[in-house]
Order: C-alpha cells, then sequence, then structure tokens
C-alpha cells in the first residue's frame, strides 16, 4: 500500500513538473516577445470605435482589466486567434481591438460583419496607433489595468490561455 | 572636264576637314562626359537599411546609372531572413502588398514597379502569393527633367511575415545630383536585368488569351493558346483598380489539350462579387520558360470549349480501385491490417500456405462486404430512398454496436482486455485448426464496416457515380471498390514472402499496437459523438465517463499508476486542445429558437415569387444527420439565422421523413435522390437556386440575394 502511494507521489510530482516547464517557457517566450512595448501607454490622442462612439482605454483600464487586441485583416494567423478574442468580448471582460492597416472603418467594419467578429474597434489604417504604442507584430494581445500593460502576448494564443490571463488580472485587480 | 575634277578635289578637301572636326567634337564631347562622370563619384544606393525592431529584413535602393530620355532604372531590393515572407502586388486575402510612398521625392513623375513573378504560398491554410529571401524590384523613376538634379525620398512599408506579421516603415531617400550624365554600372545593370528578366509580361507568346465570366456559378475562366504545348502552367488573376482585391482565389483547375490551356477560377469573397465583364483583368501565366501578363476583359458566360467528355466507366474503375486502397491507411482500418499482420509474425513466417489462405480469406471478407453494401444501396434505391454512402449511420443500434465494437477493440490492441471464448467454442476453434478461415474472413468484413465512416480520396465520386449509373455498373464500382481494398491483401497472398520482409518482432509492435489503439480509441469517440444528436448531450456525457473511467481503470491494473499518470498528463491536455479546436469558430454554444417553417406546398412558391417574396424551401428528414448538421451549423446560426427572419422571406420546409410522393417527384425534378436538399426561389431568380447538400453560410446568403435579384 506505501509503495503504491508513493508512486502516485511520483508521478503527481512528473506532472507537476511538465506543467511548470511549459509555464515558464511561455513566460519566456512571451517576455522576450513585448521587450520593445512599453508598460506605460500614454496616448493623448482620443480614439474612437468603428461606430463613432469615443472610447479611453486608461480610464477603461481603471474599472476592469482591458484586453486590447491587435490584428489586421491581412494577417493568417489572426484568423485563429480572432474568434476567441470575439468570445470573450462576449462576455463580461471589457475588450477593444485595434485593426491595423486593414482599409478603411467601412471597410473593417464589413470584413467583421462577414467573418462574425463582434469586438469593439478601433481603426488604425495607418499603422500609427500601432507604433506609438510599440507593437510591431500581429497579433498581439495586451492586457491593460490601472492605466499599465500588465501582460503582452504575440502570435497564437490559446482561448484558454487568453481567458486565465484575463481572470487573474481580473481576480487580482483590486490588490 | 577639269573644272570638274578640280571642284571634286577642293570638295573632297572640304569634307575631309569637317570630318576632322566633327570626329574632335565628338572625342571632346566624349571625354568631357567621362570628366563628368568621374567626378559624379559612385552611382546614389542607400546601401542595406535595417529597422532595429525588425532585423530580419532590410532594403536598398540604387540606381542602375542607365538612362533613356527621362527614364533612371532603379533597383528596390529586400532581404528577408529564414522563414520570413512578403507579398506579391495581389498577395489573395490573407496578405498584404508592400506599398512604395515617393510623393515627397523632387523632380520624379512617376514611378514605374515592375513587380517579379512571386510563388505561391500556404500559410496556414491560406493561399498567398509572395516572396522568400532575396528578392529585387526593378523600378523606373520618370523624371520630370534628366537635366537637373533629383531626389527619390519616400517610405517603403514592407509586410513580412512568419506565424506572426510585421509591417515595417523603411525611409528611403536618394538623391540624383546629376542624373543627366550617369554612366551605367555592369555588375547593377546586371541585376537589374537579372531581376527584370523575372517580370512577367506581354512579349506575344501567347496567340490568344481571353476570360469568361460566369457570375450565376462565380467562376472565371481563363482560355489561352501559346506556341508550344504546355508543361508545368499556373495561372494568376488580379486587376489594376483592385476591385478583386477582397476575392478569395483559390488555385485554379488548369485543363491543358496541347497548346491550349483552361484555367478556372472558383470566386468568392466577404463582399459582394464585382461584375468582372466591366473590369480590366490582368492575368499572369507562366510555364517553365514562359512568363506572360497580359489584361483583358471577360465576357459573360463559360469558356467556349467542347465539354469534356463525362467521365467513363474505366477511369471510373481507375477511381474506386484507388479510392478502396487508400482507405486502407485511414485510420479505421490501418489498425486491423496492421493485426494482422502481428498475427501472422507470431505465427511465424514459415507457413506460406497458410499465409495465404488466411489473408485470400480476409480479401474475400472485404470483397464480401462491398457486395453486401452495394445490394443494401441497391435495395434503398429501388424504394426511392435517400442513399449515400455511409447511409447505415443513420441507424442508432448499428452506431451503438460500432462504438462497442472500435472500443473492445482498442482495448484489445492496448493489451488491457483479451477477448476470452467459452471453453466449447475454443475447443470448436481449435478442432477446426488453420482450416477454418471464417475467423480471418470476418476480420476482412470488419475491416471494411470500419471503413464505412471515413470517405478516402477518389472514393466519393466513385460512389456517387455509381449511385447513378445502373445496377450492372453499380456492382462494377463496388467490386473495383473492394479490389481495391483487398490489394494489400492479395499482395501478401500472392507473395507470402513479403512477410518474411517485415521487421522481426520486437519493441516496435508494442509501440505500434498502442497507437492503433489510439486510433480506434479516436474512432470510437467519434461514432460516439454521432449520438449526441440522436439521445441529447447528457446521456453521451454519461456514457463516455463511463467508458474513459473503465478503459483507465483497466490501463491502471495492467500497467500501474505511473503509465496511467502519463496517459492523464499527456491525455488531458491533448483532449482539451481538441475540444477547444472543434469549438472555436462554432459560434454560440445554445442555440437560437426553430425557424417558424411552413409546410411545403409547390403551388405556393410561384404565388409568393409573383409577390416579390423570396421563398426558401428546406427538404429534410428526422433521420437525415447531414441534414440536422446543416440546420444546427448554418441554419440556426448567424447571419443566416436573421436573414432567414427578414420580412420577405417565406420559410417552406418538406419533411421526407416518411416517405412521400410529392416531395419524391420534387426532388427527382431537381435530379436529387436524396435530403439534404434547399432551394431558394424569388424574383431575381424564379427557376430557384439549387444550394450543394452541405450548407454554408456564404453560400446561402449569396442564394439568397441572388433571389432577390440584388
Amino acid at each position: 500500500m506505501k509503495i503504491r502511494q508513493q508512486r502516485w507521489f511520483n508521478a503527481l510530482r512528473q506532472l507537476l513538473v511538465f506543467l511548470l516547464v511549459f509555464v515558464l517557457i511561455s513566460a519566456l517566450v512571451d517576455q522576450w516577445r513585448s521587450r520593445t512595448i512599453p508598460h506605460q501607454v500614454v496616448s493623448a490622442e482620443p480614439m474612437t470605435l468603428l461606430d463613432g462612439t469615443h472610447v479611453d482605454l486608461l480610464a477603461l483600464s481603471y474599472e476592469q482589466p482591458v484586453l486590447v487586441y491587435f490584428w489586421a485583416t491581412w494577417c493568417g494567423v489572426c484568423r485563429f486567434v480572432s474568434p476567441s478574442v470575439s468570445r470573450l468580448a462576449g462576455g463580461d471582460h471589457t475588450v477593444v481591438s485595434i485593426a491595423i492597416a486593414s482599409g478603411e472603418s467601412e471597410r473593417v467594419h464589413a470584413y467583421q460583419q462577414a467573418k462574425n467578429y463582434r469586438f469593439n474597434t478601433i481603426n488604425d489604417p495607418r499603422n500609427t496607433l500601432a507604433q506609438a504604442w510599440g507593437i510591431r507584430a500581429t497579433p498581439t494581445l495586451l492586457i491593460l489595468k490601472h492605466g499599465e500593460v500588465v501582460s503582452s502576448t504575440t502570435g497564437i494564443t490559446t482561448p484558454v490561455g487568453m481567458w486565465l490571463r484575463l481572470q487573474w488580472h481580473a481576480l487580482s485587480f483590486n490588490d | 572636264m577639269l573644272s570638274t575634277s578640280r571642284l571634286w578635289r577642293r570638295w573632297r578637301r572640304a569634307s575631309a576637314a569637317a570630318l576632322l572636326s566633327a570626329i574632335t567634337f565628338l572625342f571632346l564631347a566624349a571625354s568631357a562626359q567621362v570628366l563628368a562622370a568621374s567626378a559624379q563619384g559612385p552611382l546614389p544606393d542607400t546601401g542595406w537599411l535595417t529597422v532595429p525592431e525588425h532585423p530580419d529584413a532590410s532594403v536598398r535602393l540604387s540606381v542602375t546609372g542607365e538612362r533613356a530620355g527621362n527614364r533612371v532604372n532603379a533597383l528596390l531590393e529586400v532581404s528577408l531572413a529564414k522563414d520570413w515572407k512578403t507579398y506579391w502586388r495581389s498577395p489573395g486575402e490573407g496578405g498584404i502588398a508592400p506599398e512604395l510612398e515617393w510623393q515627397e521625392s523632387s523632380n520624379i513623375q512617376r514611378v514605374e514597379w515592375h513587380w517579379p513573378l512571386p510563388k505561391r504560398y500556404n500559410l496556414l491554410g491560406f493561399n498567398t502569393l509572395g516572396y522568400e529571401g532575396a528578392l529585387a524590384f526593378p523600378l523606373v523613376l520618370h523624371l520630370d527633367d534628366p537635366a537637373q538634379p533629383a531626389v527619390f525620398k519616400g517610405v517603403f512599408t514592407l509586410p513580412s511575415c512568419t506565424y506572426i506579421c510585421v509591417l515595417t516603415d523603411f525611409d528611403l531617400t536618394l538623391p540624383l545630383e546629376n542624373p543627366g550624365t550617369m554612366r551605367a554600372d555592369p555588375e547593377r545593370s546586371h541585376r537589374f536585368q537579372q531581376a527584370y528578366s523575372q517580370v512577367p509580361r506581354d512579349t506575344g507568346a501567347l496567340s490568344q488569351t481571353a476570360a469568361y465570366w460566369q457570375a450565376d456559378r462565380q467562376r472565371l475562366q481563363v482560355l489561352a493558346t501559346a506556341a508550344h504545348a504546355w508543361q508545368n502552367p499556373d495561372v494568376l488573376l488580379d486587376d489594376v483598380a483592385g476591385a478583386l482585391a477582397e476575392v478569395q482565389l483559390e488555385p485554379p483547375s488548369i485543363e491543358v489539350q496541347g497548346e491550349q490551356l483552361l484555367a478556372t477560377f472558383e470566386l468568392s469573397s466577404w463582399r459582394e462579387l464585382p461584375d468582372l465583364t466591366q473590369l480590366p483583368i490582368q492575368i499572369t501565366i507562366f510555364d517553365n520558360s514562359l512568363a506572360e501578363e497580359v489584361t483583358v476583359t471577360a465576357s459573360a458566360g463559360p469558356a467556349p470549349v467542347t465539354a469534356q467528355p463525362a467521365m467513363g466507366l474505366l477511369p471510373m474503375l481507375g477511381f474506386a480501385l484507388l479510392g478502396g486502397l487508400i482507405l486502407n491507411l485511414m485510420p479505421c482500418v490501418l489498425p486491423v491490417l496492421g493485426l494482422k499482420l502481428h498475427s501472422v509474425l507470431n505465427a511465424g513466417t514459415e507457413n506460406r500456405r497458410m499465409i495465404r489462405g488466411q489473408f485470400l480469406a480476409s480479401a474475400a471478407g472485404i470483397l464480401f462486404s462491398f457486395w453486401l453494401l452495394a445490394g443494401f444501396l441497391w435495395a434503398l434505391k429501388a424504394t426511392g430512398q435517400a442513399v449515400g454512402w455511409g447511409i447505415q449511420f443513420h441507424n442508432t443500434a448499428f452506431i451503438i454496436v460500432m462504438v462497442a465494437v472500435t472500443w473492445l477493440f482498442a482495448l484489445n490492441l492496448l493489451g488491457v482486455w483479451t477477448l476470452r471464448l467459452p471453453g466449447a467454442m475454443n475447443q470448436w476453434l481449435a478442432t477446426r485448426g488453420d482450416h477454418s478461415h471464417r475467423g480471418h474472413f470476418v476480420q476482412g468484413m470488419f475491416a471494411t464496416l470500419l471503413a464505412t465512416p471515413c470517405s478516402a480520396p477518389f472514393l466519393g465520386t466513385a460512389v456517387a457515380f455509381a449511385l447513378g449509373a445502373d445496377t450492372l455498373q453499380l456492382l462494377v464500382i463496388f467490386t473495383a471498390l473492394g479490389l481495391g481494398m483487398a490489394l494489400p491483401w492479395l499482395t501478401v497472398a500472392a507473395m507470402p514472402r513479403l512477410a518474411t520482409y517485415l521487421p522481426k518482432p520486437g519493441r516496435w509492435m508494442s509501440i505500434m499496437q498502442v497507437v492503433f489503439g489510439i486510433m480506434l480509441l479516436l474512432t470510437s469517440a467519434w461514432l460516439l459523438s454521432l449520438l449526441v444528436r440522436l439521445w441529447g448531450g447528457s446521456i453521451v456525457a454519461v456514457t463516455a465517463t463511463l467508458l474513459v473511467s473503465i478503459t483507465l481503470v483497466l490501463i491502471g491494473r495492467r500497467y500501474g499508476a505511473k503509465v496511467l499518470a502519463v496517459t492523464l498528463s499527456t491525455g488531458i491536455p491533448v483532449i482539451t486542445a481538441a475540444v477547444l479546436l472543434t469549438t472555436v469558430g462554432s459560434g454560440r454554444f445554445s442555440l437560437p429558437e426553430s425557424h417558424p417553417w411552413q409546410p411545403f406546398e409547390q403551388a405556393a412558391i410561384t404565388e409568393q415569387v409573383n409577390a416579390g417574396h423570396v421563398v426558401f424551401v428546406d427538404v429534410t428528414a428526422d433521420w437525415c444527420i447531414t441534414c440536422k448538421a446543416n440546420e444546427m451549423g448554418v441554419l440556426l446560426q448567424q447571419p443566416v439565422y436573421d436573414a432567414l427572419h427578414a420580412e420577405d422571406i417565406v420559410l417552406q420546409r418538406a419533411d421526407w421523413t416518411t416517405p412521400s410522393s410529392t416531395i419524391t417527384d420534387y426532388l427527382q425534378s431537381h435530379g436529387r435522390a436524396g435530403v439534404p436538399f434547399n432551394v431558394v426561389y424569388g424574383p431575381g431568380a424564379p427557376e430557384g437556386v439549387r444550394l450543394p447538400v452541405l450548407l454554408r453560410e456564404r453560400e446561402v446568403m449569396a442564394a439568397l440575394q441572388r433571389a432577390r435579384g440584388q
């Protein structure tokens, strides 16, 4: 009986090591990719969504963590990430996307309609906003909290990872 | 006479002087130019530019020194690190073209940008056209005044993608101090010419190029005739105005007959398609030793080529053989073949007669099952019922049996459960010994049964042909399918020596057995998932939990906790990922209320259409799983759901669960033998737009629009 317990314990320990290594590696990769993204986001210019309503990301980030999603209609990988972001946007979270160099607002709107993407979008046809934020690549996901970038990741992100990150920052929001 | 000769002499002297002075002048002029050129120094060149944020891409702009009139040749070179790609001027939906802004330049009227021939890339399932590694765009700068200095000043925006995409802006400034007196640099001229030779243009190598647009089929055909026979041609399509920018173009299907080439593009877009007959289209055609680009305007209608004769029985037989053969590689069948070879190895490979007999028996089992299937389908067809590949899956009992069989078989392969026959039966089998081939015959039938949920390439084509053909052809095609599938077994039967070439039994076999076991477990899970629609999710979830628990307990008992932990730690993330992947893009989980369907009434369709309404007809049946999939996956999903609720739409449903001669006649009038079947009628299409068997959101939306006459 004792031997059996020991075996279970060993297996559990191996599992934990696997998990730890996975988390560590993905954290390191994200860290390396986000080296150009400044923590403090200063954006003086007023931003409007596709439907014309004004949005203040910094002010929103003092109410709840804000998921900011940089994407483009021409970015192949974004097609794998956008549906997950769209689903998150349908929930309780604040999600705002920024469409880079994807044409006029009317075009981006039509694209989102066609693909059934339900997130709010700020159009950045000249890629100026993204550059001001230090975003070099799409798809990039940032989490804004209390006016600061607390998390960022570029490339394919799993829906679970995305949700967990957001959930984590929502739980620790008032700390 | 004398005066004439004097005059002649004088004229000669004068002309000699003139010639001398002309030569002197030319020499002087030339040396002045040489002086000027040497005074000018090296030719303008930005050198290789990199942006610190994206070191994997670098760009260089230089002039070659060649000038013709006000045209100056320049070369825009791009160098990309491994795995990075950039795009062609019309990159396809999944890409964005590089851009060059040069409006801040001075003394430059126009910039001609030439695009070398791109390559096709498939990036994560999206077809794009682009370049990788080193590439050079030939530019021709048109100056306002070549005698005056000019400055090229602008921004080159270079998109580059791997699994992420980066837009990089390069500031390019290139002053041409004295464009009039530049001298060509042979090395740069060579590079320019080399790049320019990669640019497709109209050299007249094609004696005829024409495009044909069929708006109703969203199909564009290109017909081209060259001087030589085509070898390995490909065709690209775009337009100067960028109207095709949003159009998704899959690589065309290309048919070649000697010098004539027919390329057929199926167009689709998330926006409305433009009228291609009003648009100058650029057609780029290339082959092993040809790259042409011509601009044409499409005419309406299909290409005027003699239609290929409908595929005959003989090529169909080839398809059937091939389709059957490929079935062996499908995850549902591979384990059976593997197990068979396994048993041969265990029994020893010496007894060739025995091996031959066993494999022949299995092959016969396969062939017999295909005949059974043919007979079954023939009977259904004869009674006017829906027929198709995998029709038995409409039967719940059949699915339950298959779930049980695949699961038990998988457990067997994983070595955690062995079939123990009652003693008497064992004895009976023992007395039969190797003379009984019944078991092997049944194995062959089992392999076929496992194969039916899998549809291999070519299989669908062959089965569809068989169903449309007469009884004899149906039998012949199904025999070919069976022979194709039995081919590996027959090969071993013909040459039992082959079995001895297999590696000696060892560790690899136990690994293979586990792999086959997992394949079968997945098959079993898929079969179980079919029951969700019949039983509801909760019962299936309970069943699945029960089966998984039993499997895990058996694994734990047989191999111990460590193997179980490894199974869990690898299995859980894989299953989670799989579940997430299948749910991505499928939209919301909860479905809205069903549509308010009216019963089918053919006479009412014309009335409604005359009143300006759109009529959506859905022919369905309760036992038709594809119909359910269409409903849940498309009809009850946005944006189709809302579109079907529009005020001008009338929804009619024809229920074919029980035989109905009206509906059968209606189906037959549209050349269909089964459900699902959907038609949209409207002022724009009074004869009706037929939708494909498997509905897709885009096609439904397009059909509604067409029916409205938009």
